[in-house]
């Protein structure tokens, strides 16, 4: 038996994606409101970064990739 | 009848709860597989719960809040990328894990290591696992008794002793069945904590941009990510430790990929810890930011959440919320003591001291293992040396230092070496630890480190190093073993 194992290359894509994204919001300065009165980074960082992960993982889950 | 008797009458019939289900499956573990892993005998869902139940301690749950409080929005990176951690745990080495475990039998993760890089590599992991999660009983224990004393005024031997009984006598009784079931209802739990309290004190502080806007009129300091008194490096390093190095931080939720034999289950459950994570980690930087705007001058933060829960709860609700946060801590409790029996029944009793392991004779050693390391938590529970204490607080970067990357990559690439593997866990740890002394003679404690750097993140780094570097000049794996561990040839038959 010979099996080619597969590394989930495209979710490996999105964790370089998602950390390198978190810790750029992290660094930015504050700006103006964009939802319930916070800015860009802090509503990321507290409600929207978790959207992405939820969907990332829901990726891997139909694709395995 | 008074709100301490409501507290106290929820929590009993969650603690019958828990032996109820520790007693219902005590029949069923008949090998030692049933035992330690309920081998493909759990529904996806069950295992999401109990993988994430596992990962998140007590701490999470009840001091989440608490260090909301204290660090503002610092702290925030560290709740969304702890509910990543499922993430980078099922996709980076879930999948690899449950193959090579289910192919090669192996039981523990320190199986898998032995495997990969051989039996020294094997034996150095449990005894690194074992020596870093043990302490762990003992901090659960302590985090329950000072809870329960200060929250509803329960004496706090009285609380470890009942609440130490209890876990020991289900995962005594129930083995791994007992476990991630119980794991499952706390985990149910969790969530229903989450979802009663945070919209009702949303409802008090005028929503999520009244409480926003309150909670940065009161600590503007604390508005920013770097301004709880925290480098920004400490807050990077924060943001990846609690997420990327679960990988080989949390050994005891990672034996949970051992559980199936079918990868396609951990798929399923992937997407229930993630959403499961995601309402805990969410709820908790929520309450963290209310917390702040309707208490800013609290005077003890590890207060914060049973403040909300006395505030906005009746005592029934308010229950459900505090069994959630004893939940959190019992279903740690349960799989430390759990894995630990079985790394010692299987990786130091069964193959370094070579005494009979069959079926009976395991379930047997490994429910006295589980009384001793039980009582053992619980005594050092009720005056903590302070070695034990030292341990707690490095017990898991010591892991993460250790086996993030010998167990990543070990799992990926064939060109890594049996030497390799163990150098490189060998020198995670040492400079793991090493880090966390140079910050101690630096700062005069454990929570401060040089740079902001956490020792995990170095210690992972050099056993990266080590790793590779004696990797490229050591003799590789016999090839054979290698083509049964990369999947291009068979099991022998006699295996």
């Amino acid at each position: 038996m010979k099996k080619k194992l597969e590394f989930p290359i495209i979710s490996a894509v999105l964790m370089v994606i998602y950390l390198a994204g978190g810790i750029l919001v992290m660094c930015l300065p504050h700006a103006s409101p964009v939802a319930w009165g916070m800015d860009f980074p802090t509503f990321t960082i507290m409600y929207g970064g978790y959207a992405f992960i939820i969907l990332a993982c829901l990726y891997h889950s139909k694709t395995n990739r | 009848m008074s709100s301490t008797i409501q507290y106290i009458l929820i929590i009993c019939v969650y603690f019958a709860a828990m032996l109820g289900i520790g007693l219902f499956f005590s029949k069923r573990n008949n090998t030692k597989s049933d035992y330690f892993l309920a081998k493909d005998k759990l529904p996806p869902a069950v295992i999401a719960f109990s993988f994430s139940a596992t990962q998140m301690s007590g701490s999470s749950y009840l001091g989440c809040v608490g260090t909301m409080h204290s660090l503002g929005l610092a702290y925030a990176p560290v709740s969304i990328t702890s509910a990543a951690a499922p993430w980078f745990c099922y996709v980076l080495v879930g999948d690899r894990v449950c193959r090579i475990s289910s192919r090669l039998k192996c039981m523990t993760l320190s199986d898998l290591f032995e495997e990969r890089f051989g039996k020294r590599a094997g034996l150095a992991s449990s005894l690194i696992m074992i020596v870093a999660i043990v302490p762990v009983l003992t901090a659960q224990l302590k985090a329950a008794g000072t809870a329960f004393e200060t929250i509803i005024g329960i004496p706090y031997l009285t609380t470890i002793l009942v609440f130490g009984v209890i876990v020991i006598i289900y995962t005594l009784v129930g083995g791994m069945f007992a476990v991630a079931w119980t794991d499952m209802i706390q985990g149910v739990l969790m969530m229903l904590g989450m979802v009663m309290l945070v919209p009702i004190v949303l409802g008090a502080t005028g929503g999520i941009s009244g409480a926003y806007a309150s909670f940065t009129t009161n600590n503007p300091t604390m508005a920013t990510f770097d301004g709880g008194g925290k480098p920004l490096l400490w807050i990077i390093s924060g943001f990846l430790v609690y997420g990327f190095y679960q990988i080989g931080g949390q050994p005891a939720a990672i034996t949970r990929f051992q559980t199936t034999t079918q990868p396609e289950k951990l798929k399923k459950s992937l997407v229930w810890s993630v959403l499961f994570q995601s309402v805990v980690y969410i709820g908790v930087s929520t309450l963290g930011i209310c917390s702040m705007a309707l208490f800013p001058d609290l005077a003890a933060p590890d207060m914060a959440l049973p403040n909300l829960i006395s505030h906005f709860l009746p005592p029934l609700l308010g229950g459900v919320v505090l069994a959630a946060a004893l939940g959190a801590m019992m279903s740690t409790i349960d799989s430390v003591l759990l894995m630990a029996s079985s790394l010692f029944v299987n990786n130091i009793w069964g193959k370094a001291l070579r005494k009979p392991n069959d079926d009976k004779a395991a379930i047997h050693v490994g429910r006295i293992v589980v009384i001793i390391l039980g009582l053992l938590g619980t005594l050092f529970a009720i005056k903590p040396p302070d070695a034990i204490l030292w341990l707690v607080t490095m017990g898991f970067s010591l892991m993460a230092g250790a086996f993030t990357f010998p167990l990543l990559l070990g799992v990926w690439m064939k060109g890594l070496t049996p030497a390799g593997g163990f150098w490189g866990m060998i020198a995670g740890a040492a400079s793991t630890v090493i880090w966390y002394v140079i910050g101690y003679s630096m700062y005069g404690n454990l929570n401060d480190f040089v740079g902001g750097i956490w020792p995990a993140v170095v210690g992972s780094l050099v056993s990266l190093v080590v790793l590779l570097a004696v990797s490229k000049f050591t003799a590789p794996l016999e090839q054979e073993k290698l083509d049964i561990l990369f999947e291009e040839a068979d099991v022998p038959s006699n295996a």
